[in-house]
């Protein structure tokens, strides 16, 4: 045996190796890459949120199901953190947990030259004062501006980080951490919305911050 | 125990197979880098997985990468892990006799033997190469797909795309490639030009008339034009043209003329092919050169008909020393004169004698065929294998579209179609040629271009004479002809010229026959060295001569005398030179035994004229007439006896003379001169009483003839001829020779030439005066009376 395992020593320690490669990967990972490869948009959200059943996301947001990603020009992902994700937590009026959209937008010719930071400011919600004081919706009250940060991470991308407490239609107030960038030819806006209500937004702070800061753009592959 | 069980019979192993040896009871074992390399394929294909998807993300670190991978490539650790299983079985079956048997004789042998019994070796080749293509392909199209993150299928479709990604990185190494590639082809293609020169139709004015006295040769290579131009003559029979000549023999006789006559009277172009063509300083350029060659050959076939290529001194093709070989009709080496140089040469043998002794001289003239083996020569490595190849590969489909892409389509190539190539070669040494070129198919017809006859020196002569002034008569053309038998086209050309540059060194406008006779003189015996002898030996060398000449008058119908000289020339005293008036292809008995009786004549002479003594001057002499007599007595039956010696040592059954069986390294005629000694000695011994008696009855025309040669130094023939008749010849008056005092003058002067060579002393008495017809006194006279 001894002389054995002499001879076959290679064979085992390689063996031990995969062994310990594959144990090492036993565990599950702690996060969920999200990308678009062919836009180069990268994002990581832990694990334990869930992802949002895209026909549902569709439907709350009011595409065309007929229409495929590509020919409509957008693609976006939801991810909620409650037990039961749903589009709902996105775009109603409370959302307990977190929840995140994220999302590509190719933009058509004509209106490359319209889109501004301001534009991407006041994607979801008016948030620049212009926005504000055109306001017509009734629904939308108790602003609050937390955070308003200009991005340029390089290679012509610029974009805003925008963090701004709304209540939608009477409910509790509610905090959006948004970031908006902007490719160099202005033929692409990425999106990141996270919002939960304030308390749940102090609380879960960390975790939030975690996946906003992931939030990554490529200009160049 | 059970009876012993049949076996089948082990059986023969195959010549290139080791022998059979019993299956081992256990697996062999297995090299630890055949147990681990399909793992490790698994794992670097799974780690190339891994990287692919941190490569698209960058926010995936290896730790996550490494856990997702598990989870969505876990087919590859699936496969790994029945690789493992396998190992795991394999190593079983290494440490387990019965494990083993059971799986290499019930499980895989029965399904080997199932599998052999339905399909054969090729259909389980091609099935297993399709598996295997099939496997790489999988396995390109699943990595590729989760490289490019698509589906497997997609990502082959999208493998000609990653191609025309990677076109412009190929190009450039191609282009490097060919930039360094190009820096050779280029260069052996500078070099496989050349060497080739093309005549076209009317390019070339030399007929066949132009080429004289070689008329047999001629007629038979208009022949081969002839079907060259009309082959479907020859063709509609069913027969093929000829395709190939050999033009052979020795130099000068009009090889090449023929081959230029050949060029202007076809109508067909000409390639000539330069002997250096195939000599090359690099490996292969040879046979570039031989395949371009070819090609041009095909190419003009098509283009006009026919073609006729013309190898000169095809010799520089060189062979491959595979036999010992010998050209066609023996090695040839006319013109060899290993002799002794002591006297003469043996410028007054026949020919055939002479060319016999040449031969025993040079080496061992029994072992026939022993020439000189013409190894290497020319073309280096695989030209000449090229040129073989060439030759009879010319009917061989060609082409590519043909024989690819017509194969390719289902269709059979066609043949080629005919080319009409005429292959003319000419070489002096036939023997040098590879025996494989000479084979018919690529030398159809061997053609030997030899001396011309008299008829065609004849014609050669007036062909030369008539380009030039002259005032040489038809008799005279016609004696030159004879006195000069083995005349080629060039030598006559070159007599030609030599007598007009002595008629305008004289300062005359044409030829005369003194002119004709100088130049021959000249071109025989090269310039005379211009020593003077003291008289007493200028006397014994005239007699020494004067004997062979009076001997070979009385004695040989066979042959003429040409000239007889006492001017010391560069390897002899003086020469006695006879020829044939006629050309004769057989010899007899009478004419060798007149040969030796030629030979003999000196040692007699000097013994008779010199009161017994004699000089070293006749060893010559003496080795050639022992020489003759041996091969007389014992190969021609020309002796004694019948039986033919070497044949009668070969068998070692000893000979009619006595002889015993062949020593050990003994030379053939040394045995044979051994055994035949007491016969050889009786011939040599009565010839040489013959000699003496004809030389003491024409004691008065040697002294006659010694006295020419002293003051003239060099006689013709026909001066000789004078002498000896006592009649006038062409530049000396023999007449005088008759008058009895005269005689009597020389007789005296010949005694005190005697007394002076036996004293050492000076000669008391001047060389009487002679008479020329041609110029007053001769020049003999003023030495002599100094």
């Amino acid at each position: 045996m001894r002389c054995l395992r002499l001879r076959q020593g290679p064979a085992v320690a390689g063996l031990v190796l995969l062994a310990a490669a594959l144990l090492a990967g036993c565990g599950a990972p702690q996060y969920t890459y999200v990308k678009n490869s062919a836009d180069h948009m990268y994002v990581k959200i832990p694990a334990s949120w869930h992802s949002i059943d895209q026909k549902d996301l569709d439907n709350a947001v009011g595409l065309d199901p007929a229409e495929s990603a590509s020919s409509r020009g957008l693609w976006l992902q939801g991810y909620d953190a409650a037990d039961t994700p749903s589009a709902l937590h996105l775009f109603g009026s409370s959302a307990a947990e977190p929840a995140v959209l994220v999302s590509v937008q190719q933009v058509p010719q004509a209106s490359r030259g319209g889109l501004s930071l301001d534009g991407l400011r006041d994607f979801f919600f008016p948030v620049s004062p212009t926005a504000r004081q055109n306001n017509q919706n009734p629904q939308l009250t108790g602003f609050g501006l937390m955070a308003d940060d200009v991005l340029t991470p390089g290679d012509g991308v610029r974009g805003v980080h925008t963090v701004y407490r709304y209540s939608l239609g009477g409910g509790p107030p509610q905090m959006m951490d948004q970031t908006g960038y902007l490719n160099d030819d202005a033929s692409k806006v990425y999106l990141l919305l996270v919002r939960c209500s304030t308390t749940c937004y102090k609380d879960r702070h960390g975790e939030i911050e975690n996946v906003v800061s992931s939030f990554t753009i490529r200009e160049k592959p | 125990m059970t009876a012993p069980v049949a076996h089948p019979p082990e059986g023969l192993s195959a010549p290139d197979e080791p022998p059979h040896a019993p299956p081992p009871p256990t697996r062999p074992k297995m090299p630890l880098w055949n147990r681990i390399r399909l793992l490790l394929l698994f794992a670097v294909a799974w780690l190339i997985l891994v990287w692919a998807a941190m490569a698209d993300n960058p926010l995936l670190p290896f730790v996550d990468s490494v856990r997702i991978q598990l989870h969505d490539s876990q087919w590859l650790i699936w496969l790994a892990g029945l690789e493992l299983l396998r190992q795991i079985h394999y190593l079983i079956e290494e440490r387990s006799a019965r494990y083993h048997r059971f799986w290499s004789q019930k499980v895989s042998g029965g399904m080997d033997r199932a599998v052999r019994k339905r399909m054969s070796d090729w259909t389980r080749f091609r099935i297993a190469r399709m598996v295997k293509i099939a496997l790489v392909i999988v396995l390109f199209a699943v990595i590729a797909g989760r490289v490019l993150d698509t589906s497997p299928v997609l990502a082959i479709f999208q493998a000609p795309a990653l191609l025309y990604r990677a076109l412009p990185l190929i190009l450039q190494l191609a282009f490097a490639f060919f930039f360094i590639a190009f820096q050779f082809i280029g260069l052996f293609w500078l070099l496989s030009r050349g060497g080739v020169d093309t005549y076209y139709p009317d390019d070339i004015k030399t007929r066949f008339t132009d080429v004289w006295g070689q008329d047999h040769v001629v007629d038979r290579i208009r022949e081969n034009i002839m079907y060259l131009e009309k082959p479907d003559e020859i063709e509609a029979k069913g027969g093929y043209v000829p395709g190939g000549i050999l033009l052979w023999g020795p130099p000068g006789t009009g090889k090449t003329l023929m081959a230029e006559a050949v060029a202007g009277e076809t109508g067909r172009p000409y390639v000539f092919v330069d002997p250096g063509a195939f000599i090359n300083m690099f490996f292969g350029v040879g046979v570039l050169k031989v395949k371009s060659l070819f090609r041009k050959l095909r190419k003009l076939a098509l283009r006009y008909g026919g073609v006729i290529v013309f190898f000169d001194e095809a010799d520089s093709l060189g062979n491959r020393g595979s036999l010992a070989q010998v050209g066609p009709g023996g090695p040839t080496g006319r013109g060899m004169t290993p002799f002794d140089t002591s006297c003469h040469g043996a410028a007054y043998l026949a020919e055939d004698t002479r060319w016999m002794l040449a031969k025993n001289a040079m080496g061992d003239a029994f072992v026939a065929g022993a020439g000189m083996n013409g190894m290497g020569g020319g073309g280096g490595m695989g030209t000449l294998q090229a040129l073989l190849t060439e030759l009879s590969g010319l009917k061989k489909p060609r082409g590519l579209v043909n024989r690819w892409g017509r194969r390719a389509l289902g269709m059979r190539p066609k043949p080629p179609p005919k080319y009409r190539i005429l292959v003319m070669m000419a070489t002096n040494m036939p023997e040098a040629l590879d025996e494989a070129l000479l084979r018919p198919g690529r030398i159809d017809r061997i053609y030997r271009v030899g001396y011309p006859s008299k008829a065609g020196r004849i014609r050669t002569y007036e062909g030369y004479f008539d380009k030039v002034p002259h005032e040489i008569t038809p008799e005279q053309l016609d004696k030159l002809a004879t006195i000069t038998p083995y005349a080629t086209g060039a030598t006559i050309k070159d007599l030609v010229n030599e007598a007009l540059i002595t008629a305008i060194r004289d300062g005359r406008d044409a030829i005369t026959w003194p002119d004709v006779v100088k130049a021959k003189q000249l071109k025989e015996l090269g310039p005379p060295e211009d020593v003077e002898y003291i008289e007493r030996e200028r006397h014994a060398v005239a007699v020494h001569e004067a004997c062979h000449a009076i001997v070979a008058f009385r004695t040989r119908q066979h042959m003429e005398i040409d000239l007889a000289t006492i001017e010391k020339g560069s390897d002899y005293l003086g020469m006695v030179a006879s020829i044939p008036p006629e050309d004769q292809f057989t010899r007899w008995r009478s004419e060798f035994e007149s040969d030796i009786l030629v030979s003999l004549a000196s040692l007699a002479g000097e013994r008779m004229f010199f009161d017994g003594d004699s000089s070293s001057g006749v060893s010559g002499d003496l080795e050639s007439a022992t020489q003759v007599a041996s091969f007389m007595e014992g190969f021609w039956g020309m002796g004694s006896t019948v039986s033919s010696y070497s044949t009668a040592q070969r068998l070692q059954v000893g000979s009619p003379g006595g002889g015993a069986a062949r020593r050990e390294g003994e030379k053939p005629e040394a045995m044979l001169r051994r055994a035949l000694a007491d016969r050889i000695e009786d011939k040599l011994g009565d010839l040489l009483v013959r000699a003496e008696a004809l030389l003491a009855e024409n004691r008065a025309q040697v002294l006659a003839l010694a006295h020419a040669l002293e003051i003239h130094r060099t006689l013709t023939g026909d001066d000789v001829e004078a002498v000896i008749e006592g009649r006038e010849g062409e530049t000396v008056d023999g007449s005088a020779y008759r008058d009895p005092e005269f005689a009597a003058r020389l007789e005296d002067y010949h005694t005190a030439a005697v007394g002076a060579h036996r004293g050492h002393s000076r000669m008391p008495i001047a060389l009487p005066p002679g008479r020329s017809t041609v110029d007053g006194p001769a020049e003999g006279t003023a030495a002599a009376t100094a």
